[in-house]
C-alpha cells in the first residue's frame, strides 16, 4: 500500500512575481520505504518535503499521506496531522534552547496534551539510550555537540512513533563521521519500527545506501532508481548522466 | 489542559531573566504605588467624613413643612437671629404625633440609633450674665448614641432628668458654670425656668461646646410649649454612605415625613471628596496604562525573539491558538505574580508610613487602612491589564508561519 501519493502536485510562489518551483509532480512510495530525494540546490527538494509535511499546501494537485488528502485538512487538523503521524529532522536541528535534552524529545508529547507520565518519560529516556546520549538527557541543548543535537533531534522526531519520517539534509551541518551515524540510525530506525522515510541529501554516499533514489531537477522528477535492484555501478553511471531517465 | 502552554511560558519567562525581572518590577512598583495612594486618600476621607458626620445625625425625619432647625444653628452666628419669626414657623413644622413613628424606627435594625429632638433658641443666665443659646431637648440614652456625650465629658456627671442640664465647655467657661451650679434658661416668648448643671462636655466643636444646652425631652417641650411635640428625630446608620439607601426606605415608609440625610447639609465635603476620589482614580488609571504599555512593549520584542521556537512548536503541531496561549499565558503569570508582590509591597509601604509618622512624634490623626476588597480588585485589574498588553505578541505568534522559520534557519 501506498504511504505518499502524489497527483499533479504544482507549487508556485508569489504572487505578482510568479516562481514556479514544482511541476505536476507525480509520484508514489509504499509504506516503509527508505528513500533519497537528491537534486542541485534550488531544484525544489525542500519545497516538495515542506508539502509531504504539510507545512505548506501545494499550489493545485493532491497530496494523500496515509489516507489523508492534505488538501482537504483545516489548519488544526494539519497541525494535529504533523503531530500524530509525521516526524521532522531537518538540517539545523530547531530544539527549544529554553528545555533540556530530554524535555526536547518529550515535546511532541505534550504539544498533544499529554502530561509527565512514567510511560512517555521512559520511552522518551530509551529513545535518547538508543541516540547513545542517555549522559546528555539532562543538559540544555546549547551544551551538546552539533551532531550530538541532530541525534537529539531524530529522538525527538521518533517520540510519537510516526509513520512517516521527512528529513531534510539531516547530515549537511555534520561532519562525516557524526553523519554516518545519524544515517545508520536513520536505517536502523527504518527496519526496526517499519517507519516510511524521505531523506533529502547532496550527498551521493548517503543516497547509495537508501533502497530508493529520485531525483529532481528544475522542479520535475529526473530520475528514480533502485540501486539493490540495478546494482551500484549502474547507480552510479545514471546518476553521472545529465538526462532524465522519467 | 493548558499544561503544554503553561510550561512553555513558564519556561520562557524563566529563561529571559532579566526582562521578566524588568516587567515584574514594573508591575510591583505600579501596584504598590496604587494600594499606597489609595489606601492614603480612602483613610483621608474616612477621617473626613468621620469627623464632619461621625459625632452627628446621619439621617433625619422632620415634618414637612420648613423646619425650625438652626434658628441659632450649630453653625449658623447667632446675631443674625430675627426672633419674632420664630415662633410662627415653628408651630406648624412640629412632629405632632410621633411615638408611633419612634416605636416603629427604634425597632428599625438598620439603625444604630434613633432620638427624638425638642429644639428651641433661648438665653441662658447666671446671674447677670447671660448667652445665647440651643436647647436640645433630648431621651438622654438615645441622644448619646449620637453625640457621645458620656465619654467627652470634661467635669460632672452625664446625666438628664429632672432639672438637671449639660453644658458646653465654652459655655461653661464664659459664665464659669461648674456641676452642682443653678441657672436660668429663657425663651425668646418669655417662658423661662431654673435648671441644674450636672455637667460639662467637650464635644470637640465651638460652636457646639459654646452654645450647645441638653435637656430631659419633657422639660424641653414645656419650655418652648411644644405641647408633647417634637423637632425631629435624629438617627444614626453604622455605614455612612448608606444613609440614602436607608433614606429612601423610611420615605416610602413613612410618606408623610420629610427625611434627609447628612449629604444635603454637606454638599461641600462631598464634592471636595468626588474630586479628590476622581484625580485619585484618574492618578491609578494612568500609573496602570504606563506599566500595561511596558509590559505590552516587552513582550512584543519577546514574541519576535521566540519566534523561531513558536515556529518549531508549531512544525510539531502545536495549534494557532495554542501558540497565542503561551503568551497570553505569559502576561497572566507576570500580572497575577507582579501584582501580588505589589499588594505585599503597598501594604508594607502603609506599615512603614504609619509606623514612621509614629516614631517621628507626628502620630497621624488619621488611620490609613489597606482595604482587602481594594487589593483584591487591583490584582484582578492588573492581571487582566497585562494580559491584554500579551495581545499583540500573541497575535503575531498566531500569524506566524512554521516555514518561513524553517527556511531561514
Ligand atoms: N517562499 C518562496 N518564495 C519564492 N521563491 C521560493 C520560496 N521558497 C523557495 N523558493 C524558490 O524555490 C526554489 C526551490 O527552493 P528549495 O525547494 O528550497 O530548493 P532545494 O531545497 O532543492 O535547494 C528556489 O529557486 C527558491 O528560490
Ligand atoms: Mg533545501
Amino acid at each position: 500500500m501506498a504511504m505518499i501519493k502524489l497527483n499533479k502536485v504544482n507549487k508556485i510562489f508569489g504572487k505578482e512575481v510568479k516562481t514556479q518551483v514544482l511541476f505536476d509532480i507525480d509520484i508514489e512510495v509504499p509504506q516503509e520505504q527508505f528513500m533519497a530525494l537528491i537534486g542541485p540546490s534550488g531544484s525544489g527538494k525542500s519545497t516538495l518535503l515542506n508539502l509531504l509535511g504539510a507545512l505548506d499546501r501545494p499550489t493545485s494537485g493532491d497530496i494523500i499521506i496515509g489516507r489523508q488528502n492534505l488538501s482537504l485538512l483545516s489548519e488544526n487538523k494539519l497541525a494535529d496531522f504533523r503531530n500524530r503521524f509525521l516526524g521532522f529532522i531537518f538540517q539545523f536541528h530547531y530544539l527549544l534552547p529554553e528545555f533540556t535534552a530530554l524535555e526536547n524529545v518529550l515535546m511532541p508529547h505534550w504539544i498533544s496534551g499529554g502530561g509527565n507520565d512514567h510511560r512517555i518519560t521512559r520511552e522518551a529516556k530509551r529513545l535518547i539510550d538508543r541516540v547513545g546520549l542517555s549522559s546528555q538527557m539532562h543538559k540544555r541543548i546549547n551544551l551538546l555537540s552539533g551532531g550530538q543535537q541532530q541525534r537529539i533531534a531524530i529522538a525527538r522526531a521518533l517520540l510519537n512513533r510516526p509513520k512517516l519520517i521527512l528529513a531534510d539534509e539531516p547530515t549537511g551541518a555534520l561532519d562525516s563521521k557524526s553523519g554516518d551515524q545519524v544515517l545508520e540510525l536513520l536505517q536502523e530506525v527504518n527496519s526496526e519500527n517499519h517507519t516510511t522515510f524521505i531523506v533529502v541529501t547532496h550527498d551521493r554516499n548517503v543516497a547509495m545506501r537508501a533502497e530508493r533514489i529520485v531525483e529532481l531537477r528544475d522542479g520535475i522528477i529526473c530520475k528514480d532508481l533502485k540501486p539493490s535492484v540495478i546494482g551500484t555501478e549502474r547507480t552510479m553511471e545514471e546518476l553521472e548522466s545529465h538526462e532524465c531517465t522519467v | 489542559m493548558l499544561r503544554f502552554e503553561f510550561m512553555v511560558a513558564w519556561r520562557f519567562l524563566k529563561e529571559a531573566r532579566s526582562q521578566t525581572f524588568l516587567i515584574l518590577a514594573g508591575i510591583t512598583i505600579g501596584v504598590a504605588v496604587q494600594i499606597f495612594l489609595s489606601s492614603l486618600i480612602g483613610g483621608l476621607q474616612d477621617n473626613l467624613v468621620a469627623s464632619t458626620v461621625g459625632n452627628s445625625p446621619h439621617i433625619v425625619l422632620e415634618s414637612f413643612e420648613d423646619p425650625p432647625r438652626s434658628i441659632l444653628g450649630e453653625r449658623g452666628n447667632p446675631q443674625t437671629v430675627v426672633l419674632p419669626t420664630v415662633r410662627a414657623v415653628r408651630e406648624d413644622s412640629l412632629l405632632l404625633s410621633w411615638q408611633p413613628l419612634q416605636e416603629s424606627l427604634s425597632r428599625n435594625t438598620e439603625l444604630t440609633a434613633s432620638s427624638p429632638l425638642a429644639q428651641g433658641s433661648g438665653f441662658l443666665a447666671r446671674g447677670s450674665a447671660n448667652r445665647p443659646v440651643v436647647v436640645k431637648g433630648v431621651d438622654f440614652p438615645q441622644a448619646d448614641r449620637i453625640y457621645r456625650v458620656t465619654s467627652r465629658m470634661v467635669e460632672g456627671e452625664a446625666r438628664l432628668g429632672g432639672t438637671g442640664i449639660l453644658v458646653g465647655k465654652g459655655l461653661a467657661s464664659d459664665l464659669s458654670l461648674t456641676s452642682g451650679d443653678s441657672v436660668q434658661v429663657s425663651t425668646a416668648d418669655g417662658a423661662s425656668a431654673t435648671f441644674t448643671v450636672n455637667g460639662v462636655f467637650d464635644l470637640e466643636t465651638q460652636v457646639v461646646n459654646d452654645s450647645w444646652v441638653f435637656m430631659d425631652l419633657s422639660r424641653a417641650q414645656a419650655l418652648f410649649n411644644f405641647t408633647g411635640a417634637l423637632t425631629r428625630i435624629e438617627m444614626q446608620i453604622p455605614e455612612v454612605f448608606q444613609s440614602e439607601r436607608i433614606a429612601e426606605r423610611l420615605k416610602r415608609e413613612f410618606p408623610g415625613y420629610r427625611v434627609e440625610t447628612w449629604q444635603t447639609q454637606n454638599q461641600q465635603l462631598l464634592a471636595a471628596l468626588q474630586s479628590q476620589s476622581a484625580s485619585s482614580l484618574m492618578i491609578q488609571f494612568f500609573v496602570l496604562l504606563a506599566v500595561t504599555l511596558g509590559i505590552a512593549s516587552v513582550l512584543a520584542i519577546t514574541a519576535v525573539q521566540k519566534s523561531k521556537e513558536i515556529g518549531i512548536l508549531k512544525a510539531m503541531g502545536a495549534r494557532t491558538a495554542s501558540a497565542s496561549r503561551i503568551f497570553l499565558l505569559q502576561g497572566a503569570i507576570l500580572g497575577i505574580t507582579g501584582s501580588i508582590m505589589g499588594s505585599l509591597v503597598g501594604t508594607g509601604l502603609i506599615q512603614a508610613f504609619t509606623l514612621l509618622t509614629e516614631s517621628t512624634g507626628g502620630a497621624l490623626t488619621f488611620t490609613v487602612r489597606v482595604d482587602p476588597s481594594n487589593v483584591l480588585a487591583l490584582v484582578i485589574i492588573s492581571t487582566t491589564a497585562s494580559t491584554f498588553a500579551a495581545i499583540y505578541p500573541a497575535r503575531k505568534a498566531a500569524k506566524l508561519v512554521p516555514i518561513e522559520v524553517i527556511k531561514t534557519g
